[in-house]
């Protein structure tokens, strides 16, 4: 249990962080418009290149905005509530956009795995579309490095009793739920939390973990056609239901 | 072709920005403060302003309820081009649309020059 020291100590290097994050902005920005502006002018070699460092610098800055909105969220409880009826399948179809040009620099298939129709779920819409944007970009990163077959990631809904599960599968069989929990072990401990699952700091996972616990929601490991993958269970709007 | 008032403290940007629109075929003036873009727009009448509301001293709300009360400024058409999320303007949104007659929002990490350069013709012609 933290001691009232321990709170205001991690207050302070929270709000040394969010400096940190805005701050970033602004270079992230900067790079992410120069070579768009470089890349409408250039008709050669370069232009791969230069769209490739806008994207980059594009991606930063949605993880930025992402950590930022679960600190913020953490904060604001009331912002965390501002839920509203919230349609799964325009989530993961404005999450699979957002992810695509990422996904294909690193030749990876982002698809769509809608099982039927479902009920709006109860949710902060933009609060999960961030989070599993952030998620997805970890996981984009991480699956030419698994050495897998199947460069194919899958944002996938479906029913089960507890509700709707929305997640995003890939071909990592040593993804388990102990994974997770070593990964939350280790961040900030270690630069490779996930050290059989994800390169690097995996730090897409642990904002898209901060904005659904700031939306009293869990990130979790589990299985869906085969597949594993991080997963969120989300509660279906019972107004909507019975209207 | 537009004249257009870019207000952006960032100079690096405001560079970015101003060769984008350039490119266009608009003519850009930029300032970096409130004040100097006061000033610009007395001495260039700009058919559309670009503004970033984080300005220095003054910021662009309290630019925008200046700008407004001038007679001759009233119908210029104010597009918003931000590091401040839209969704902190829920509660003032109205506010900034009908009163201080804001045209757009673009906030500035989901912004490319491409949907900028968009947002501009699409709220000039409208104009």
């Amino acid at each position: 249990m933290q001691s009232t020291e321990d709170k205001l100590v991690l207050g302070a290097f929270d709000q040394l962080f969010m400096s940190l994050a805005e701050g970033l902005k602004s270079p992230m920005l900067r790079i992410a418009r120069q070579a768009e502006l470089l890349a409408m002018n250039s008709d050669g070699a370069p232009l791969q290149q230069l769209r490739g460092m806008q994207m980059h610098a594009d991606a930063s800055l949605r993880l930025l905005d992402g950590y930022l909105l679960s600190l913020h969220l953490a904060r604001d409880p009331q912002a965390a509530f501002a839920t509203q009826p919230v349609s799964v399948g325009a989530v993961l179809y404005e999450t699979q956009a957002a992810l695509m040009s990422v996904a294909r620099d690193y030749g990876v298939e982002v698809q769509i795995d809608i099982g039927g129709r479902y009920e709006p779920v109860v949710a902060n819409a933009r609060a999960l579309t961030a989070a599993l944007i952030s998620l997805g970009y970890s996981v984009i990163e991480a699956l030419p490095a698994l050495g897998t077959g199947q460069q194919q990631l899958r944002l996938s809904a479906h029913r089960t009793k507890a509700g709707i599960v929305t997640g995003m599968y890939f071909d990592a069989e040593q993804l388990t739920p102990e994974s997770l929990r070593r990964g939350k072990r280790l961040a900030g401990h270690t630069r490779q939390p996930f050290v059989n699952e994800l390169p690097g700091s995996a730090a897409g996972v642990f904002i898209a973990d901060a904005i659904l616990n700031a939306m009293q929601a869990q990130l979790r490991v589990g299985r869906h056609r085969k597949l594993p993958g991080f997963a969120v269970t989300l509660l279906s709007s019972q107004q909507l239901q019975l209207v | 072709m537009a004249n257009i008032l870019l207000i952006e403290p960032d100079r690096q940007l405001a560079s970015t920005y101003a060769h984008a629109l350039t490119q266009a075929a608009h003519t850009v003036q930029v300032s970096a403060t409130a004040q100097d873009a006061i000033q610009s727009a007395d001495e260039t009448q700009p058919d559309l302003v670009l503004l970033e509301l984080q300005l220095v001293a003054h910021g662009g709300v309290e630019f925008l309820y200046e700008f407004r009360s001038y007679a001759d400024w009233q119908n210029i058409p104010v597009v918003i081009l931000s590091y401040v999320p839209p969704g902190e303007f829920h509660k003032s949104a109205s506010t900034l649309t009908k009163q201080l007659g804001v045209s757009a929002y673009c906030y500035k990490p989901r912004t490319s020059l491409k949907k900028l350069l968009q947002t501009v013709e699409g709220v000039l012609q409208v104009a």
